[in-house]
């Protein structure tokens, strides 16, 4: 007790900052390049969000450019394109969760259900790989399946005996082949986070509903189902944290400056680039940004209150 | 050996699922897969038909005859696939080297229990996964940095790769703290520590790394698109197949018609766009099986769980 003391005591005296700057310099000097990176990347970043409230005029600069109070906000509010943008960030958002949250659950639950471990590998190792390979091959092959004249999709059609259908211009079809390659490219890799909280399930209770007599099914859904809740719980608060965030890779790659599927298909965060950056309209970008941040972290705070009120699990 | 017992019990317990479940989940899944893997076959298909088969037919699961004039045409046509191509392996060299050796550092660092400070240190790291200033605060650092159009833009600000900063702090946080207690009884730096035991201890981690940071690498274009805006030399190989395919004529040029002109054939237009995915698709599938060996191992799921 009396030595704890003494070290807490000479910890003190010792502990201060730049003792311990001095004496574990090797360290730190190691994580500068970490600091300055991130800074300057990140956290400098962060602070130009301040340009949602100014003007920023390029010959200007950041400190020279003149306020601009909430300009730039009533301009989003009053433009047009914002309830569309708005409208569909959210609806595809929505969509891809409705389909896509189930998706890797789903196919976890089927996995760990085949007891072939060679075919459970090799089911595994072909449903991640298109995680690694980026939207724009994805394109490739949206390109090679709906291409109006070549696409096999329309070649399929007429070998049927149906009209080939002009896949680029229809804009009541796009948000459900977002959805689709959203699952396609992501339910494998999806998949291994689940997988790791099944196998962490203790053995046991799986044993003890044997004993009682419990079917396969009533183990799924009374030990598997709730053991990947926690998971699941805390993938869906950060989700639901995303509802405002498109994909910009997805909508790039896949829509691009198709205008004609704008109406179904063009997010907040393509308009942020085309207008924002390509357009020159920074401050208006900016401030974009700053209002998918916020409600982004609202969502969070209320799915979590949410989550915790009705027995799931919380991210803190 | 009893949790071998245990799964034994489990595959013979009369509660095993029943045949019809058994059937169709093994069906349901070999159709999965056959799902995931149809559209890389059918590009290569596509890539491999003759012009004026697609012209007539449109892409198809077989080629009549096979044709490698799309690839040829490709990449003799005009130099910016060629180009395109040599700046994606460069980056994909000089990124991938870049970001494992400030970004492993780091973790180093972080994993360091006794470090005061160790827990802002990480918060500080942390709290940019969370929040992030969008994309045109972002730009004008970039650019205020000077680094538009030029090749830096493509790897510098990536030097940093937070997630994977975790996920080998968690590996190095697994090697015991002896290890390194004698080389500091005999004087050595943390640097040295560093570089002499503790990364020798870590290749699986780092050989993953590398695979991993590769393929980010090589399918790197969100920076390319942002921060090229006028320097075609540094366009990489995927934006400029995100142009191919919107318009081949960006990779047609004279010296392309005079082949064409030689040969007899038409523009490969359509199986060069094909061709041109598969160039960009075909080295992660051959870096792939080590990519799956990094899951069998269980690092990322280890990470998780940590």
């Amino acid at each position: 007790m009396i030595n704890a003391n003494a070290q807490t005591a000479m910890g003190q005296k010792k502990g201060g900052l730049i003792y311990n700057i001095k004496k574990y310099r090797g360290l730190y000097i190691m994580f500068l390049p970490v600091i300055i990176c991130l800074t300057v990347f990140n956290y400098i970043p962060m602070w130009g969000v301040i340009l949602a409230f100014k003007n920023y005029l390029p010959w200007k600069g950041f400190w020279g450019s003149p306020w601009a109070g909430w300009a730039n906000f009533e301009y989003i509010f009053n433009t047009p394109d914002f309830p569309r943008l708005v409208r569909n960030t959210i609806l595809i958002n929505v969509y891809k969760m409705i389909w896509g949250f189930p998706a890797p659950i789903i196919l976890a639950l089927l996995l760990n259900e085949v007891r072939v471990r060679f075919f459970k590998r090799t089911v595994q190792t072909i449903s991640y790989l298109p995680h690694f390979v980026s939207w724009i091959v994805i394109s490739g092959i949206a390109y090679n399946l709906l291409n109006t004249n070549f696409g096999i999709i329309n070649n399929f059609l007429k070998l049927l005996g149906y009209e080939p259908v002009q896949w680029y211009i229809r804009a009541d079809v796009w948000r459900s082949i977002l959805v689709i390659t959203h699952i396609w490219k992501g339910v494998g890799y999806g998949s291994i986070i689940y997988l790791a909280a099944i196998s962490s399930i203790d053995p046991s209770l799986y044993e003890a509903a044997i004993v009682d007599g419990a079917t396969r099914w009533q183990q799924t859904w009374h030990i598997t189902i709730p053991g990947i809740m926690p998971t699941a719980s805390i993938l869906f608060i950060l989700g639901v944290g995303g509802l405002m965030y498109g994909d910009f890779g997805q909508i790039y790659a896949l829509i691009g400056y198709n205008s004609p599927l704008y109406e179904t298909t063009d997010v907040l965060d393509f308009y942020i680039y085309r207008v924002g950056l390509q357009g020159g309209k920074f401050s208006v970008g900016v401030a974009l940004g700053l209002f998918q941040s916020i409600i982004g972290f609202f969502l969070v705070l209320i799915t979590n209150y949410l989550a915790k009120k009705v027995g799931g699990e919380g991210i803190w | 050996m009893v949790r071998n017992m245990k799964i034994r019990a489990r595959k013979f317990d009369p509660t095993s699922p029943s045949l019809g479940f058994t059937i169709f989940n093994y069906v349901f899944l070999t159709v999965l897969s056959i799902i995931f893997i149809l559209p890389f076959l059918l590009m290569a298909a596509a890539s491999l038909t003759p012009e004026d088969e697609i012209a007539m037919d449109g892409f198809k699961l077989w080629p009549k005859n096979f044709t490698t004039f799309a690839y040829e045409y490709l990449f003799t046509s005009s130099d910016r696939f060629i180009d395109a191509f040599n700046v994606t392996l460069l980056l994909t060299i000089v990124g991938t080297l870049n970001t494992l050796f400030w970004t492993s550092m780091g973790a180093y660092v972080l994993s360091k229990k006794y470090l005061p400070y160790r827990n802002k240190l990480t918060m500080f790291v942390f709290i940019t996964m969370l929040f992030n200033g969008g994309l045109i605060p972002f730009y004008l650092v970039v650019k205020s940095l000077g680094m538009i159009n030029t090749f830096f833009a493509l790897f510098v600000p990536g030097t940093i790769a937070v997630w994977n900063m975790i996920i080998i702090r968690n590996y190095f946080m697994t090697i015991p703290e002896s290890l390194e207690e004698s080389a500091k009884l005999d004087g050595a730096s943390d640097v040295m520590i560093y570089f002499r035991i503790i990364l020798p201890l870590s290749k699986p981690i780092i050989a993953t790394m590398i695979v991993y940071l590769a393929v980010g690498y090589w399918n790197e274009w969100y920076s390319a698109l942002i921060f090229i805006t006028n320097n075609q030399r540094l366009v990489t190989l995927q934006l400029l197949l995100r142009q191919i395919l919107s318009n081949t004529t960006v990779i047609m040029s004279a010296r392309g018609g005079r082949k064409l002109v030689e040969t007899g054939a038409l523009p490969p237009s359509e199986s060069m766009k094909m061709a041109a995915v598969m160039v960009a698709t075909v080295p992660i599938l051959v870096v792939y099986p080590f990519l799956q060996k990094y899951f069998t191992k269980g690092i990322l799921v280890g990470s998780i769980k940590g």
